[in-house]
């Protein structure tokens, strides 16, 4: 019994036990602790809802075999530049999003397809690689943002050119989605736009997986030497698998901003891709599975823990920013123990 | 001329980083005495960081992106000095033993870790750096001052919980290896010249019988060539000025001489061998009998030793740092350095050590006012160095799979 | 009798529900040359696994039996302990390190070393290493045999011949060496090579070490053994002294079974040869690792059943794979009077060719998608089979799918709980079983089938032979099969080619002498 027991928890992963029982823990603790706990879960909903498209986008680039997607900051550079252009046009509401969508989707085909074609020539170190191309790429765009001719003022910086840090986008189209009939329970706010364009995101994903390329993909992923064999274009579905990523990135990115309401520029891409990362590997994917199933799971399970942790920790301990510090713990040990366990397998 | 073609094919990334060192250098248009001294204080405190690399290069892991664990052990061990007051050579002695210890235990976890991640070693080495951050902030930030019983009114933070998030080291502590001794630039240089003289000798005695006349010129002829060097150095007006100004910290020398003997004394050892049996082929060095689990152990410990090492040197030479970022780029900026000084991902001296530790600080002080001059915005200088070091980083991880994919396609051809 | 060294009694060793050896004696004395013959999976290579406590074999269970060395009972649990026994192994691949030195790689991790300073304080580990001792007994161990190489070489640069030679000189190098194993040393030898490699051996036997010789080669067997051990499906078979038979002799008692000759499903050659050729081998060279088709020329009939066999090594495995795009290739393969092309598993797929694949954990299966998946994998991909269109996009007929593949498995009789399980946690047999189906569902005209049995109990490999021959009979379905396992093609086969060296040495019929099997497969004539 206790050795099926100790499998079982083998199998479900230590860390991932740790990041539930922890999100219970804290959800639990909100009311107890009689914080404001309507607000707090309302809070929660929000960021479970504005990032879950970053945290899909993991789904069919881990499917395709090309691992985690710690490239994530090239789809998010250009949903950055799609709302740069949308802002410098002034368009607002609805709009001015969909538009911003619309002018990154481009961009993100292109810089996919471009990555995907580096990723076939570098198989089986993806992830390092992924790591610093994202880097050296943001590096290379804080460059690129501080020269960008603007007309739209609230986007320009003093001096006469280039991007603001952060732009705030109050005036165009922040929280179009979340203020889209939002559902009003007692006091709870759910964000019904976002909450719906997430599902519908998810849906497309899901018809997509479950297309001939989506099962083919599957295949490739899985085992590249089989899907060879049985006549898959391997190098083709990555391509597929990583540019899609790459556009649910841009789309991702601007439906957080929006939630969010600025725009960030600069260096704060960086390290968005182990939340996103953490959260899909909490939801129960491993390095080349990942389910919707497991997007939505883990996202709720790892920002709803992060929502939640900062206000109870600043209750039990004051002042102290352990927010930031659960994320590091949680995200980056539920990575390694998914590198762990895939070299494991071996 | 094939010669001067394959001198050039062979270091082509030390040549291209050496004129865009140039360039940026006549750009910037900066004193140089300004230049010479602060290139000379960041070499000083950035070498033993890079030496840290090579180890486990050798043993086929990679760069080691978990060094960042070695540096936090040097920052707990700051922090407990600045605590106990201690200062001088004492602090020193005593930071060294705490952060030596600290950063076995760690690197002994970290060395565990790598063995589980076969093959992944370098990210498993970037992510095991974020989650120890995690646990390092975890300990100063909210166990000290709650479950750690601790006080220090300079140190805490005013609530009691947790330190500071800049620290100064106390007076003493500040610079207290770099001052034990210090003379200038050409002083230097000229001890360095009684000593190859000296070696040269040595040599030319030594082997008189089995050395070959051309050998023997060529000995004799670098001799020459830098003792001719070192003279235009002090002769030529400009540049003498310089090099008589410029002061070089002995002690600090002295230590990165010492690290980097020490790095050489191992290749040469029964271990050094065992490192570069395991790198070469991991399954045939397990099929001779050698415990290769344990050998990448020793070579991560070895390298997280050092890197602690190196902390301490950096932050020492400092004198105050912010407790909680100050570990953030130290494995990017050292691992960039190496790379830059021609190091490859399974190939890394100590020679590449200290080139690209000389070439990578050079463009790095540089670039801020070259980026000023030319684009007048100081910002692009600032990001120009995140490129460099990232861009290097990548390409070289982009060539090294590559490299790797095409010997197994051809390795499966044979 | 001179004193013996080595005793091995009763081995046993099972993987899993397969018996790999049943019993097996090998006694080796001083100085004597011993050579083991027998097919692929005869179990002379478990056997020296064993004799080495390889992991692959401690990890699986151990073995049961004796061993005795030198007089002393002993349990080998490692290669560790096995070279401190004195035990040397010259492997077929080179476990040489190609950017070593031949100093380095002959002293590898056995390096001489001297003590300094530093060693004194932190131990052994920190030794210097002493390269002019190391290189001076290189160059001893390396006039032993013979070999001509300045001990700095580069191993790496080195030719194929040298380097074997490299690997027996660190054996020799060995102080306390009794007994050498060479696993067919001569498989990568040129002819005069050979040669300076028996006569080392008989100069290594002649100076007292015992030799264990591995060696499909029957002539260099017959030529420098004392003694000769036969091993068949992990049984001793004879153990025969010097001059007491010949090659035809060895060959019969490697191959010779007792063959039911009436449960032959074979039909007549000549029937098979009047009918029209579907598929035509002209000279195909395949370039697979360890497996080079080097100019095999057969015609396949319509409807029949070909079998491939030979020896590993030999390119019997490459026929298939080359015809089916995964290595590369070059000849001509004529489809219905059309060309195949090479390196294209789509166009060959499409032209309704199947291929199950001998390596089945490496590319035949998605271990962890289920059942359901890997059976309609191919045909999704291939005739868009298992899809329903919702006007602008189409989906996956998940009904469908479930439908087929239930109907497979109950038809092939595979082990599990549902379709939805995953191929990891089944059996050796219904992995197999799982493979046969996915290609069977994309209903091939012409089915290549590579090593169906190989590692798989006995009641899987009838279900999946007699399924095989039931598909041949009703669906006419022309079927190629390639397996080491001779008993199995001679019962289901109407002709069988033997590979040798690359190209097809001859086609015979199932029902022809053993002899004839034997010594076609170690490229003698018949």
């Amino acid at each position: 019994m206790r050795s099926k027991m100790s499998k079982y928890v083998e199998s479900f992963g230590v860390t991932r036990i740790v990041a539930i029982t922890f999100f219970l823990a804290v959800a639990v603790l909100v009311p107890v602790l009689h914080l404001n706990t309507l607000t707090l879960y309302s809070q929660a909903l929000t960021r479970m809802a504005m990032n879950g498209v970053l945290v899909l986008t993991m789904v069919p680039i881990m499917v395709c075999g090309a691992g985690m997607n710690f490239a994530l900051p090239i789809g998010i550079i250009c949903g950055l530049i799609g709302g740069l252009i949308s802002l410098n046009m002034e368009l607002t509401g609805f709009a001015g999003f969909f538009a911003a969508i619309a002018f990154s989707i481009p961009f993100a085909l292109v810089f996919g397809y471009l990555y995907g074609l580096l990723m076939n020539r570098v198989k089986g170190s993806e992830m390092m690689i992924a790591t610093y191309v994202g880097f050296a790429m943001i590096s290379v765009m804080c460059i690129v943002w501080l020269f960008i001719p603007l007309d739209n003022l609230i986007l320009r910086m003093q001096m006469g050119r280039g991007v603001r840090k952060d732009v705030v986008l109050s005036d165009y189209w922040a929280k179009v989605l979340d203020e889209f009939h939002p559902i009003e329970l007692g006091g709870l706010t759910i964000p019904t736009g976002t909450f719906l364009f997430l599902f519908v995101m998810c849906f497309l994903v899901y018809l997509y997986m479950n297309s001939k390329t989506g099962m083919m993909m599957r295949a490739a992923g899985q085992n590249p030497g089989l899907a060879e064999a049985n006549g898959i274009n391997v190098d083709k579905m990555r391509i597929w698998g990583i540019t899609l990523s790459t556009v649910l990135g841009a789309i991702g990115i601007l439906v957080y901003a929006q939630s969010f309401g600025f725009l960030q520029f600069y260096d704060s891409p960086k390290m968005m891709s182990f939340s996103a990362v953490a959260a899909v590997l909490i939801g129960g994917a491993s390095n080349k599975k990942a389910s919707i199933f497991n997007v939505v799971f883990g996202v709720m399970v790892f920002q709803g823990l992060l929502t939640l942790s900062l206000p109870v920790a600043n209750v039990i301990l004051p002042e102290s920013n352990i927010s930031d510090i659960v994320r590091m713990i949680i995200s980056n040990g539920i990575i390694l123990y998914a590198l762990g366990k895939g070299s494991g397998q071996k | 001329m094939k010669k001067i073609k394959n001198y050039i094919s062979e270091n082509l990334v030390v040549i291209f980083f050496a004129v865009l060192c140039v360039l940026a250098y006549l750009i910037a248009g900066q004193a140089p005495y300004v230049v010479a001294s602060d290139l000379i204080n960041r070499v000083m405190r950035n070498s033993i960081m890079v030496l840290a690399l090579i180890i486990p290069i050798m043993t086929g892991m990679g760069l080691n992106f978990g060094i960042v664990v070695g540096a936090m052990s040097a920052q707990a061990a700051l922090i407990f000095i600045t605590h106990w007051r201690l200062t001088g050579m004492m602090g020193i002695g005593v930071a060294l033993v705490i952060c030596t210890l600290i950063s076995i235990v760690c690197g002994y976890l970290l060395g565990r870790l790598f063995n589980k991640t076969r093959g992944q070693e370098m990210i498993t080495g970037m992510i095991a750096g974020y989650f120890g951050q995690g646990i390092y902030l975890l300990i100063f930030l909210v166990l000290m001052g709650t479950v750690i019983p601790f006080w220090d009114d300079q140190i805490s933070i005013s609530t009691g919980i947790g330190v500071k998030d800049t620290l100064n080291l106390i007076d003493g502590m500040k610079g207290a290896l770099d001052g034990v001794l210090k003379l200038h630039l050409s002083t230097v240089l000229m001890i360095v010249f009684g000593i190859l003289t000296a070696f040269t000798a040595y040599k030319l005695w030594r082997e008189k019988d089995s050395m070959e006349k051309a050998e023997r010129i060529s000995c004799l002829a670098k001799w020459a060539g830098f003792g001719i060097g070192l003279l235009l150095l002090l002769v030529i007006p400009p540049v003498a000025a310089v090099v008589k100004k410029c002061s070089v910290p002995i002690a600090t020398l002295f230590f990165i001489l010492l690290v980097s003997v020490l790095c050489q004394f191992i290749t040469r050892t029964k271990l050094g061998q065992d490192f570069r049996s395991v790198g070469n082929d991991i399954h045939i060095a397990e099929a001779s009998g050698i415990d290769v689990s344990r050998i990448r152990i020793l070579a991560t410990i070895f390298s997280t030793v050092l890197a602690s090492w190196g902390q301490l040197t950096f932050l020492q030479n400092m004198g105050t740092f912010s407790t909680y970022t100050a570990q953030q780029n130290v494995g990017t900026y050292a691992i960039a350095a190496l790379l830059v000084g021609g190091a490859t991902i399974d190939k890394a001296n100590v020679k590449q050590a200290f080139t690209g530790v000389v070439l990578f600080q050079l463009l790095f002080l540089l670039a801020p006012a070259a980026g000023t001059k030319i684009f007048h915005d100081t910002q692009v200088g600032e990001y120009f160095r995140t490129v460099i070091s990232n861009g290097v980083i990548a390409v070289a991880l982009v060539l090294h799979a590559m490299n790797k994919l095409k010997q197994n396609a051809e390795e499966a051809d044979l | 009798m001179q004193n013996v060294i080595l005793e091995m009694k009763g081995i046993e060793k099972e993987f899993g529900r397969n018996r790999v050896l049943k019993g097996v004696d090998l006694q080796v004395s001083a100085g004597e040359v011993v050579s083991l013959v027998g097919e692929n999976g005869a179990g002379k290579s478990t056997l020296m696994n064993i004799l080495f406590g390889m992991p692959g074999i401690v990890n699986t269970g151990g073995y049961q039996g004796e061993i005795t060395w030198d007089g002393e009972p002993v349990k080998i649990t490692s290669p560790r302990q096995a070279m401190n026994l004195g035990i040397g192994m010259v492997h077929q691949e080179f476990m040489l390190l190609p950017a070593y030195t031949v100093t380095e790689n002959v002293k590898l991790n056995r390096e001489l070393t001297k003590p300094n300073p530093i060693s004194r304080v932190f131990g052994q580990s920190m030794c210097t290493l002493d390269k002019e001792s190391m290189k001076r007994e290189t160059k001893t161990a390396l006039d032993k045999i013979h070999l001509e190489v300045s001990p700095s070489t580069i191993v790496g640069g080195m030719s194929v011949g040298f380097k074997q030679f490299v690997e027996i000189a660190r054996e020799i190098d060995k102080k306390n060496i009794k007994l050498i194993v060479f696993d067919e040393p001569t498989a990568v030898l040129t002819d005069v090579e050979s040669k300076w490699l028996l006569d080392t051996i008989g100069e290594i036997s002649a100076s007292g070490v015992a030799v264990i010789f591995i060696s499909h080669k029957l002539n260099e067997v017959l030529e420098i053994s004392d003694k000769i051990v036969v091993l068949r499906d992990g049984e001793l078979v004879e153990t025969l002294m010097r001059g007491q038979t010949d090659a035809t002799g060895l060959a019969k008692s490697m191959v010779g079974r007792n063959v039911d000759f009436s449960s032959m499903a074979g039909r007549s050659a000549e029937e098979i040869e009047k009918r029209e050729t579907v598929l035509s081998i002209k000279e195909l060279h395949v370039n697979m690792p360890g497996e080079k088709a080097k100019g095999i020329t057969i015609d396949v009939h319509k409807g029949e059943i070909l079998g491939f066999c030979g020896l590993a090594g030999q390119g019997k495995l490459a026929i298939a794979n080359g015809i089916a795009g995964l290595y590369p290739s070059s000849g001509e393969v004529i489809y219905k009077g059309e060309k195949l092309p090479f390196k294209k598993p789509l166009a060959v797929l499409k032209n309704g060719i199947g291929f199950v694949s001998e390596d089945r954990r490496g590319i035949g299966l998605l271990l962890e998608e289920s059942i359901k998946m890997n059976i309609c994998l191919l045909a999704m991909q291939i005739k868009n089979r298992f899809f329903r269109s919702f006007g602008l996009f189409k989906q996956v007929d998940k009904g469908d799918m479930k439908a087929v593949a239930d109907a497979m498995i109950e038809e092939l009789g595979i082990k599990c709980v549902s379709c939805e399980q995953y191929p990891k946690d089944l059996s050796g047999g219904n992995q197999q079983k799982v493979c046969i189906a996915r290609a069977v569902v994309f209903e091939p005209e012409v089915l290549f089938v590579s090593e169906p049995t190989r590692g798989i109990d006995i009641g899987a490999k009838k279900v999946i032979l007699d399924y095989l021959v039931n598909l041949n009979r009703e669906k006419g379905t022309t079927i190629v099969i390639t397996s080491s396992e001779l008993t199995e093609l001679r019962s289901m086969c109407d002709r069988i080619a033997v590979v040798y060296d690359g190209k097809v040495k001859a086609v015979l019929k199932p029902e022809d002498s053993d002899e004839r099997f034997g010594l076609l497969m170690s490229g003698l004539d018949a």
